[in-house]
């Protein structure tokens, strides 16, 4: 469990990136922080792991307090796909996929073993793929690199940073599927960051809306659907449902 | 000019061989040197923005001393002829395009690929080494490159003080007039200068990753070989300079600048010209022959006051002068 209590931050000079953070993450559930840029969901999310540091309120992950952990054994222990992939580029795919465990001190075999299992469970081939660089895989195999990655020393946590944000429609519905059978396989409490309300409703068993460093509304994507909390919770959702309604029109 | 091309430089292949041995030696320290010094300076820099200013200024500063200048300001400061000082001053000068190059290759590394490397939970110490460096490397190996080529260049001007290189072809060619040995020192340095480039990049070239691709090619093959050129180039240096494939004359000449000139030896020193040559071999002949005393030649010193100072800091005893000249 994630507790946030009175989070917030600010960037010198800037006004307030989060204000005023009071949000629980449920164990085993898939939280979804939906908002527009400048919303502070990415900063959100960074504070987690302490990728950025709170200006104030406290983190509780688990009963300890994320200030009071050490910096670098957090970050082992909670998965992190970034935005934009975020893969070694000097590594091959074999070798990012086990860099926590190696940052852990596993031995090579058992690196090796894990890392093989990881690319078979994002749905690449171990034979095929474990020895490529990076920049030899398409888009959507990478960023399926950077989820096997952030599995690899099943951590109970998993934070995706706008992760299928630069994928293709396709490729990025067939993530998304994968997502939730990967879900049902291994149990995590993922919190997943993202602007396409399409994407929130499909992966996420609650969502937090997110205007402007505030907490707008949070609950199960149903309730926010029927009983939007404020004008712009219902806009949000009100302009690409208009959108749809016009795409069947037209068919 | 009554002797062949060909037989004159059959006749100096021996010292050739020496010279480049020299050459190579003086100017693989040096770079080696600048390496040790200038990633780490480099690294510094990258990481306090306080330091940088300075540093950059002073190595910069180093550049901008012109090398003959750089020579005799060191020959005054440590007091020494011969190859210290030369080392000290390609040192130096390889200085600059290493520290820029690796600030560069490091601040050249993408933010999202460090926010990786924080984010899966590396110390800053392992973010340097694992990632950092590596990707860097590339930008760094050309800066080496650039230091490495300088070197060759600038240490043929070692020859004034008496450090020996291919210089010496050079300087003897100016006193003497004679176009065929400047020549033959300059193409054989310009030579070295396109082997020590191409061996360090061909190094940087074999710890590229060899991609799925390729792994099969001829230039995957190659990669592992490539890795080694460097290795070949010292063992080439090491092998030239300890072979007497020499002249009788010239290995005596080499032992002897080596030795410390301790008690009961006269250190004879002289500029490089046919007379001034003469007269210390003449000197040291007669030395050699009356007294029970043993001669270090140290012979080919680059001009009145690389003598004269070698004089008076006690690093030779005589050498010939005369009013009326330059």
């Amino acid at each position: 469990m994630i507790v946030f209590e009175h989070v917030s931050k600010t960037y010198p000079g800037e006004v307030a990136a989060v204000r005023d953070l009071t949000l629980e993450v449920r164990e085993g559930e898939t939280l979804v922080l939906l908002g527009t840029s400048g919303s502070g969901k990415t900063t959100t999310l960074k504070m987690i792991n302490r990728l950025i540091e709170p200006s104030g309120g406290s983190i509780v992950l688990d009963r300890h307090d994320v200030q009071q952990l050490d910096v670098t054994e957090l970050r082992r222990s909670v998965g992190y796909v970034f935005q934009g992939i975020g893969l070694f580029p000097h590594m091959t795919v074999a070798q990012n996929v086990s860099i926590i465990p190696k940052l852990l001190g596993w031995p090579r075999a058992r690196r090796r073993r894990r890392a093989l299992e990881l690319i078979e469970l994002v749905g690449l081939e171990s034979g095929a793929h474990a020895d490529r660089y990076p920049d030899e895989l398409s888009g959507g195999q990478q960023q399926r690199v950077g989820v096997a990655r952030a599995l690899a020393a099943d951590p109970a946590y998993l934070l995706m940073d706008e992760p299928f944000g630069a994928l293709d429609a396709v490729t990025r519905d067939e993530l998304q599927q994968e997502l939730l059978s990967l879900k049902q396989r291994v149990q995590k409490t993922i919190v997943f960051v993202t602007h396409d309300i399409f994407e929130a409703i499909t992966l996420a068993d609650r969502i937090a809306v997110l205007h402007e460093g505030r907490l707008e509304q949070v609950g199960p994507t149903e309730e926010i659907l029927r009983r939007p909390a404020s004008r712009f919770v219902r806009n949000l959702f009100d302009k690409p449902a208009k959108q749809l309604s016009a795409y069947q029109e037209l068919l | 000019m009554d002797v062949s091309w060909g037989q004159f430089i059959l006749e100096r292949l021996p010292e050739l061989w020496l010279r480049t041995g020299e050459h190579l030696m003086l100017t693989g320290i040096a770079t080696g040197a600048a390496v040790l010094l200038g990633i780490p300076i480099g690294i510094v820099c990258s990481r306090s923005r306080a330091l940088r200013g300075p540093a950059l200024s002073v190595v910069g500063i180093m550049q901008t001393i012109p090398s003959l200048a750089m020579l005799a300001i060191l020959l005054g400061l440590i007091g020494k002829i011969g190859a210290l000082p030369a080392i000290i001053a390609l040192t130096l000068y390889a200085l600059l395009p290493i520290v820029r190059s690796t600030l560069t290759g490091l601040e050249g590394v993408p933010d999202r690929v460090i926010e990786a490397a924080r984010g899966v939970g590396m110390t800053r110490r392992q973010r340097l080494w694992m990632v950092e460096f590596p990707l860097a490397l590339p930008v760094i190996v050309a800066g080496i490159r650039t230091a490495a080529v300088i070197s060759v260049g600038i240490a043929t001007l070692s020859a004034f003080i008496g450090a020996g290189g291919l210089g010496q072809f050079i300087n003897r060619g100016l006193s003497l007039n004679s176009t065929r040995l400047i020549v033959f020192g300059a193409v054989p340095a310009a030579i070295l200068a396109l082997l020590v480039d191409f061996a360090i990049w061909s190094a940087e070239w074999g710890t590229q990753p060899v991609r799925q691709k390729e792994k099969a090619s001829l230039r995957a093959r190659l990669k592992r070989p490539a890795l080694a050129m460097p290795v070949l180039l010292v063992a080439l240096g090491v092998i030239t300079f300890v072979t007497e494939l020499t002249p009788h004359g010239l290995a005596m000449r080499w032992a002897s600048s080596q030795k410390a000139g301790g008690a009961g030896a006269i250190r004879i020193g002289s500029k490089e010209f046919a007379e001034q040559l003469i007269l210390a071999e003449m000197m040291a002949l007669m030395i050699e022959d009356r007294t029970d005393l043993s001669v270090d030649r140290r012979f080919g010193l680059g001009g009145t006051m690389i003598c004269h100072t070698a004089l008076t800091k006690d690093e030779i005893d005589l050498y010939a002068e005369y009013t009326g000249t330059g």
